[in-house]
């Protein structure tokens, strides 16, 4: 039997063999619009619940702050979070990691308009520089982490939104920002065009999926399942390609020690 | 309305009209949109609200929510908004909180808000996945606001509007008015008279146009009037004279115009129908003062004389005069009052010179005192001709003019036979001159008579006529004629009479009832106490005449009754009263009897009449009778007591057995019966073999020669029982009763029998009749008959009759003895002397042989008188060449005396003693001595 075929069935047992579904949450971190995320991750979380048997209910929250929050009160059964919230709440209230985008390591990068004065990072020194938010991984934190230790001193604008990045670094408001590849790929060409890629951080291992500590062992493992099997059916496929995933590896715990090595908490507090 | 008012009001009409229609449609389009608007809104805010808050919702953003919530409110969009999650809860509300508890209804649209909020629920989901819905309401207070100033702004901007429109029709209308008005004084200046009033016509439009126009109106007709005028004035004159005739005359005139339009109505239609002129000129309407029968009878014969169909309306009276024709016809008339007057009315076409037609008269007559009149007549008339009593009207001369049906029928003259004739004709010859003349005498000076007079009828019958003349006079006071009425009474008299029968008698039987009776018996005991002799009354009552009706019916037993009646009457006497009590009791009065035995004698013949059986046609009946006598004044004086006697009488002869009398009086029943026993007896007697009864023969000397000439025939009586019963003891009974007739023949036929033999040849035999022999007893017939059988030659058979037979003097009696002398039976006078024949009777019959009777020859030896009486007879009778028979001789002295005196004959014991045929024939062979 093909993959395809098992985890058809494997979804059909699940389906016979559960007629009661759980409902969990999942809570993904808000790095758009929530709606806009709800529109991309709702239709995925349905496969991966009816993959794993449950019913996967999206959720958010209004800003990263305000999502660690509710990750720190452990209301999400499942959540999708950056790596510096996962150190944080792999601690307490103690998320396991379960799985991640696949060959997607997370990188931060520090865009500046194609024709603007800012030419190396030094360049950047005592800058005003826009960043989403502060607790946008990869777009501020990991690109602020790396000029403190560069030792380049800026000046943070937290504009709310990649797209705000973009905008105001286009639009020349900011000298340069924090934003990630991915960003600037799917940004719209007539935007992305003025841009280049300044710096590039260092590579670290992209958000987990990870579930609360109350959800049974089993189910994570099902769960985790579920997201891997994702990219090996057509449907799986779309749904990813929805959230613009390649495809998704188990994680574990211990993955984001390198994050944790960052003590990132210093950072954040001092620009909070 | 004036015209200016008209056109303001008009105009502010339209207006407002128009203006509503345009406010009203502005306003229901401005709400209507602005609804639409609000719905938009509702929707847009909505949308917007599901957009705005759809991160917050997905991402459980509470204050966002919250925010967003504030915003809304404060922005005035919504009245209230709140949020609420997957379960309803509300997350976060704002806006007036009580809104969003109380119960919510989206409202769909407008229509369906009724609590000035538009309450709308909206659902926030992504990628099929509902995060939770919010609720929020549009306050609606701002449209209604603003509607309501609009209509306002609206209603006054219409009022200010059409005020001054009108103020500016009112302008026109002045303007227009004044124009019109101008024209408008000047035609009432016109129409007054006033032609010389101009108007002002300045301008070009068209009302200065009218006004020129009616300037040279004006002017023309100034110009005319005074042409008209003075030919008015003519006419004026002309019409009032005309119009005065109308007035004055006498009949009622109204005249219309060729419709019938009435134009003129005079004083005299006034009059007579009680309206006034001006209340009918100028209607057309017969039918206010004509019969709708009357105009509808009409109209059907106008209709047929013309050939056309009924006309209708005025028209009925005006059809034939259209046609030229006169309608001339009694109709009538209802006056206002609502009296029925009679008119005759002539309806005629009013022409023109020219032959045009200009109108119609109509001439009434008010004809009511001559229809009474006629009416009066015609009654008169009917009276006249229908009257019961005969009418006679004569002129003064006293010649008849005229005579209606009822004399015809009374008098038997017609009309024709008297008219012209005196009514002498009907006088019946009854009545003296003296009585007409007192007639003349009472019209004469009273102008009337009344009366009753005997007319005579054409075929000669007098009648008894109740007339009555009267004189009529003129106003001056002369007779022009004699009206007389009489009434054949004949036939009043005998229903009176009928009446009074009727009063007076049983139906059934025709006899007296008890009413009569007593009258009957209340005279004849006045006339009994006046003449000194009694009257008997007789109650009998019919034995078994119960079972007779019984057994046979009633009509059978009435008809019992009639022959009784029938028998009863037929043994009374003309003055005896027979009266039916009632039921099968009679009453009988006899009156002017001498002795109550009489009665017996009646009473028994009744009661052997009544025990005779009926024939009740074919039925026989065998009744009886009881009786009961009494008698006045023996018994009784007065009606009361003598009836109740009669009544116990009766009921004693009842109980003694019946089919018998009584008498009151118990002494008088002993001897009647005893009478009565005799009679019976002598019935008995009579009875062929009964030989009880012999004829003795007394004979008759000539008193010369002492030679038998003759014989007196004397019947004598043995009874078995009782001997030898005198003659004065049953003959007397034997008259009274029929017996006297049987026993009269049966002595005719003895002494016929007896004398017939050639022995007795020479001598003469006579016999005694007595008068109710002569009128019931024996006829001429059954004489001569028992002459005949005998051989008896009739000249030797005399019959003796006393003077009062003579006394009836009638014809009967005159007629019977001529007839028994024409026989060639002699005739003997008995007892001449004794009775009250007046000597003319002598010569009147026809008597052959006087017997002067007894009682002179017994006294006339000693008597003076007796002896001059003989001597006076003994002439008279020599002067008539009568013989004498002297009856009673018993002594020589007589005899000689008498022979003496030219006496021939003589009759008594000294001659010879009655004797049987036997010794009278031995005498005859041995003469008696000398």
């Amino acid at each position: 039997m093909s993959p395809s075929g098992m985890s058809v069935l494997l979804l059909l047992f699940c389906l016979t063999s559960m007629p009661h579904a759980e409902v969990l949450s999942v809570g993904i971190t808000p790095l758009k619009a929530a709606s806009k995320l709800a529109g991309e991750w709702t239709p995925l979380l349905d496969e991966v619940g009816r993959r794993a048997g449950v019913t996967l209910r999206f959720r958010t929250a209004p800003s990263i702050p305000a999502f660690g929050e509710r990750l720190a009160r452990g209301e999400y059964d499942i959540a999708y979070m950056n790596p510096y919230h996962y150190q944080l709440y792999s601690a307490r209230p103690g998320y396991r990691a379960l799985a991640r985008e696949r060959d997607r390591p997370l990188e931060g990068v520090l865009i500046v308009r194609k024709d603007g004065r800012i030419k190396n990072l030094r360049d950047l020194d005592g800058s005003t520089l826009s960043f989403p938010t502060p607790l946008a991984f990869a777009a501020s934190i990991l690109t602020q982490a790396e000029l403190q230790q560069q030792g380049i001193r800026i000046k943070a604008r937290y504009v709310q939104s990649h797209d705000s990045v973009l905008k105001g670094v286009a639009a020349g408001s900011f000298d340069a920002g924090g934003t990630i590849l991915k960003v600037l790929r799917t940004a719209d060409p007539r935007l992305a065009g003025n841009l280049r890629v300044l710096h590039k951080t260092a590579l670290y291992q992209p958000h987990p999926f990870s579930v609360h500590p109350r959800i049974a062992t089993e189910l994570g493992d099902k769960l985790r399942q579920a997201f891997i099997s994702l990219e090996r059916d057509e449907t799986g496929r779309k749904l990813l390609a929805d959230v613009a995933f390649n495809g998704m590896e188990a994680a574990n715990d211990r993955d984001y020690d390198d994050v944790r090595r960052l003590n990132l908490e210093k950072l954040i507090e001092a620009v909070r | 309305m004036k015209f200016r008012t008209k056109t303001v009001l008009g105009v502010a009409l339209i207006q407002a009209v128009l203006l509503a229609i345009l406010v009203l449609s502005v306003l229901d389009r401005l709400r209507t949109s602005n609804e639409r608007q609000i719905e938009q809104r509702a929707n847009v805010t909505g949308q917007l609200l599901v957009a705005a808050a759809r991160d917050a919702m997905v991402s459980y953003d509470v204050s966002g929510l919250q925010s967003l919530a504030t915003d809304l409110v404060a922005s005035g969009e919504v009245a209230y908004v709140d949020f609420r999650d997957e379960d309803a809860k509300i997350m976060v509300a704002a806006g007036d909180a009580t809104q969003s508890r109380r119960d919510f209804r989206a409202d769909r649209s407008m229509a369906d808000v009724d609590d000035g909020v538009l309450d709308r629920e909206v659902i926030i989901e992504v990628a099929g996945q509902a995060y939770g819905s919010a609720r929020f309401g549009m306050e609606l207070d701002a449209l209604t606001a603003l509607l309501a100033e609009v209509r306002r702004w609206a209603i006054s901007i219409s009022l200010a509007e059409m005020a001054l429109v009108a103020m500016f029709s009112l302008l026109l209308g002045s303007l227009l008015t004044r124009r019109l008005n101008d024209l408008r004084v000047a035609s009432r200046e016109i129409a007054a008279g006033n032609l010389r009033h101009r108007i002002n016509d300045h301008g070009n439009d068209e009302l200065a146009e009218t006004a020129r126009a009616f300037n040279s109106m004006s002017d023309h007709l100034a110009t005319v009037s005074q042409a008209r005028e003075s030919a008015l004035a003519e006419v004026g004159k002309l019409a009032s004279f005309q119009r005065a005739v109308l007035e004055a005359s006498d009949s009622a005139i109204i005249v219309t115009d060729e419709r019938g339009v009435i134009v003129r109505f005079n004083a005299a239609a006034e009059r007579l129908l009680e309206y006034r002129a001006e209340e009918i000129v100028g209607l057309a309407t017969p039918e206010r003062f004509h019969d709708p029968a009357e105009v509808e009878a009409h109209a059907l014969s106008v209709a047929e004389e013309l050939d056309i169909e009924p006309p209708r309306g005025v028209e009925v009276f005006l059809a034939l005069a259209r046609h030229g024709l006169r309608d001339r016809g009694e109709w009538h008339y209802i006056t206002r009052s609502r009296q029925r007057v009679p008119v005759l009315v002539s309806f005629s076409g009013v022409y023109s010179e020219d032959e045009r037609l200009l109108g119609f008269m109509c001439v009434a007559q008010d004809i009511s005192s001559l229809k009474r009149a006629d009416q009066r007549m015609r009654e008169a008339a009917n009276v006249f001709e229908h009257s019961l009593e005969a009418i006679m009207v004569t002129d003064v001369n006293g010649d008849i003019r005229a005579v209606n049906p009822a004399f015809t029928r009374i008098s038997g003259y017609s009309s024709a036979e008297v008219v012209g004739k005196n009514p002498r004709l009907l006088k019946s010859d009854q009545h003296e001159p003296a009585v007409y003349q007192g007639i003349w005498k009472s019209l004469h000076e009273h102008g009337y008579w009344e009366g009753e007079i005997w007319n005579r009828r054409k075929d000669g019958e007098i009648f008894p006529a109740w007339q009555s003349i009267s004189s009529i006079r003129d106003t001056q006071g002369r007779v022009v004629e004699y009206v007389s009425m009489f009434s054949d009474i004949s036939i009043r008299r005998r229903a009176e009479e009928e009446i009074r029968y009727r009063a007076w008698h049983d139906t059934l039987t025709g006899l007296p009832n008890r009413g009569l009776l007593e009258q009957h018996l209340q005279q004849a005991l006045r006339e009994s106490r006046r003449d000194g002799d009694k009257v008997a009354v007789i109650f009998i009552d019919l034995d078994y005449f119960k079972s007779v009706n019984d057994t046979l019916g009633h009509d059978k037993g009435d008809l019992l009754l009639c022959q009784a009646a029938r028998r009863l009457a037929a043994c009374l006497r003309e003055s005896d009263t027979l009266a039916r009590q009632g039921g099968d009791e009679f009453v009988v009065v006899l009156q002017g009897i001498r002795h109550g035995q009489d009665a017996a004698r009646v009473v028994g013949m009744m009661i052997d009449s009544l025990g005779k059986p009926f024939d009740l046609d074919g039925h026989q009946a065998h009744i009886g009778a009881s009786a009961g006598i009494t008698i006045y004044p023996d018994d009784g004086d007065d009606c009361q007591i003598l009836y109740r006697n009669a009544d116990l009488a009766m009921y004693r002869a009842k109980s003694a057995g019946r089919n018998n009398f009584q008498f009151y009086t118990a002494s008088m029943t002993a001897a009647a019966l005893k009478r009565r026993e005799m009679e019976i007896e002598l019935r008995q007697a009579l009875q062929p073999g009964a030989a009880q009864l012999q004829v003795h023969y007394q004979p008759i000397v000539d008193l010369a020669s002492g030679r038998m000439v003759g014989a007196e025939a004397l019947v004598r009586w043995r009874h078995p029982q009782r001997g030898l019963i005198a003659p004065d003891q049953f003959i007397p009974l034997a008259e009274e009763t029929c017996l006297i007739n049987p026993l009269g023949h049966w002595v005719l036929e003895q002494v016929c029998r007896d004398f017939a033999a050639p022995e007795m040849h020479g001598l003469t035999v006579s016999v005694n009749i007595s008068s109710r022999q002569i009128h019931s007893g024996l006829s001429l017939a059954a004489l001569g008959k028992l002459l005949d059988r005998h051989g008896m030659p009739s000249n030797r058979l005399a019959l003796e009759i006393t003077e009062g037979v003579l006394l009836a003097d009638n014809e009967a009696t005159l007629t019977w003895l001529s007839g028994v002398h024409a026989l060639g039976v002699r005739i003997d006078l008995d007892d001449f002397g004794t009775g009250y024949s007046s000597l003319a009777y002598l010569k009147r019959f026809p008597i052959d042989r006087l017997k002067i009777d007894r009682s002179f020859v017994a006294d006339m030896i000693d008597d003076q008188d007796s002896l001059i009486l003989i001597e006076t007879i003994l002439a008279m009778a020599e002067g008539m060449r009568l013989p004498v028979v002297a009856e009673g001789i018993e002594h020589e002295a007589q005899r000689s005396a008498l022979r003496q005196r030219g006496c021939a004959f003589g009759q008594g014991y000294l001659l010879g003693r009655p004797m049987p045929i036997g010794g009278f024939r031995d005498l005859l062979i041995t003469p008696p001595g000398n």
